[in-house]
């Protein structure tokens, strides 16, 4: 399997408190895959090490075969709700920021994007509601021409109206080039149908790991099969 | 369960069984019935796969199982068609039909019913 992510013995704790445990396992590349679990279960985590922002305690991990570093994390988009930089921006600002601060930029798509998501160029970053605020998150980081984007709680807390653009956008995505997605979420329905791959990670560790389909066939829908892994 | 409609196809998704199957299935009983016009083209692959929210992959491996049974055909740079063959579609038709039939023998084998009585059942069920 060509892997665009692979952990090996992947362990860490924060202070005192052990936050992942042992975790193995791979990410296809071209795939879409989820890493569902309640808050806290240390998706976030597993993410935020994908993008270099966290280092492991134990273990190691590769990213698009290389161990994480500063060049291989301008590579990746990383999007997660808590980095909030474009604030004092409008969105036109917001969009240059992005030409200015990556290389792999596309401003004529950020163009169509804002289109797409029906944005004003004039609006503030703090104006904005959080519908809006997705938008412009999810904007940046699909104008980016990367291999690999980790979204973490893309969902969350988001009007209908935009989560449906937001699939919609993804789903176009994967089929015009070759893009690994991670997605965190503790939302199945929005991903249900999307995701090729899954883990399920409780209390620090990989309870479930699997394809998708085959995991319908032996449990049931994803949905099913968080009740039983978190009941 | 949930439906969701792409142009004028109508599916029932349960999440809880593998997502191509149902596709490749309900086009089959679609096709079987009638419903689908031969020759037709199929919604593209960018186009079901949004309005599915299905991953575009899921969509793929279900028109090549179509297309592996001869129910499809796909045309460089035109995208998918179904079979312009009514002798496809009736070879499909009694296909299920006499799958549907060796499962109901089966079934009626196991409570012990005879072919004489299950012939009687049948003459007797009124056919609408």
């Amino acid at each position: 399997m060509d892997a665009a992510i692979r952990f090996h013995g992947v362990g860490k704790s924060f202070k005192k408190k052990r936050v992942l445990d042992n975790i193995s396992f791979s990410i296809p590349k071209g795939e879409v895959y989820g890493i569902l679990g309640e808050n806290g279960a240390g998706k976030s985590t597993m993410l935020k090490m994908m993008a270099n922002l966290c280092l492991p305690d134990q273990g190691g991990i590769e990213v698009l075969g290389q161990k994480p570093s500063w060049e291989l994390y301008q590579k990746i988009a990383y999007l997660s709700d808590r980095a909030k930089w474009y604030s004092d921006y409008t969105v036109e600002e917001a969009l240059q920021y992005g030409k200015n601060f990556y290389p792999d930029f596309q401003m004529d798509r950020a163009e169509e994007l804002v289109e797409f998501f029906k944005l004003d160029r004039r609006l503030l970053g703090k104006e904005m509601s959080k519908g809006q605020e997705a938008r412009l998150q999810f904007l940046l980081c699909f104008s980016r021409d990367v291999e690999l984007m980790l979204l973490d709680e893309p969902f969350s807390g988001i009007d209908l109206i935009t989560r449906e653009k937001m699939i919609e956008l993804i789903i176009e995505s994967i089929m015009e080039r070759k893009l690994t997605l991670v997605i965190t979420t503790h939302e199945i329905d929005e991903v249900e149908g999307l995701l090729n791959r899954v883990s399920f990670v409780k209390d620090t560790k990989i309870v479930v790991e699997g394809e998708v389909e085959e995991l319908r066939l032996k449990s049931g829908s994803l949905k099913e099969l968080y009740r039983e892994v978190y009941a | 369960m949930e439906t969701r409609v792409v142009g004028s196809y109508r599916f029932i998704l349960d999440f809880s069984q593998p997502i191509y199957e149902q596709l490749v299935q309900q086009f089959r009983q679609m096709l079987a019935k009638g419903e689908i016009e031969l020759g037709s083209k199929l919604p593209s692959v960018r186009d079901f796969a949004v309005q599915m929210k299905i991953n575009p992959s899921t969509v793929v491996r279900a028109y090549q199982e179509l297309e592996r049974d001869g129910l499809c055909e796909k045309r460089r740079g035109q995208g998918t068609f179904i079979t312009s063959s009514a002798d496809q579609v009736a070879g499909l038709r009694r296909e299920m039909a006499e799958n549907a039939l060796e499962s109901f023998v089966e079934v009626l084998k196991i409570l012990g019913v005879t072919q004489e009585e299950a012939q009687k059942m049948i003459a007797g069920v009124e056919w609408k």
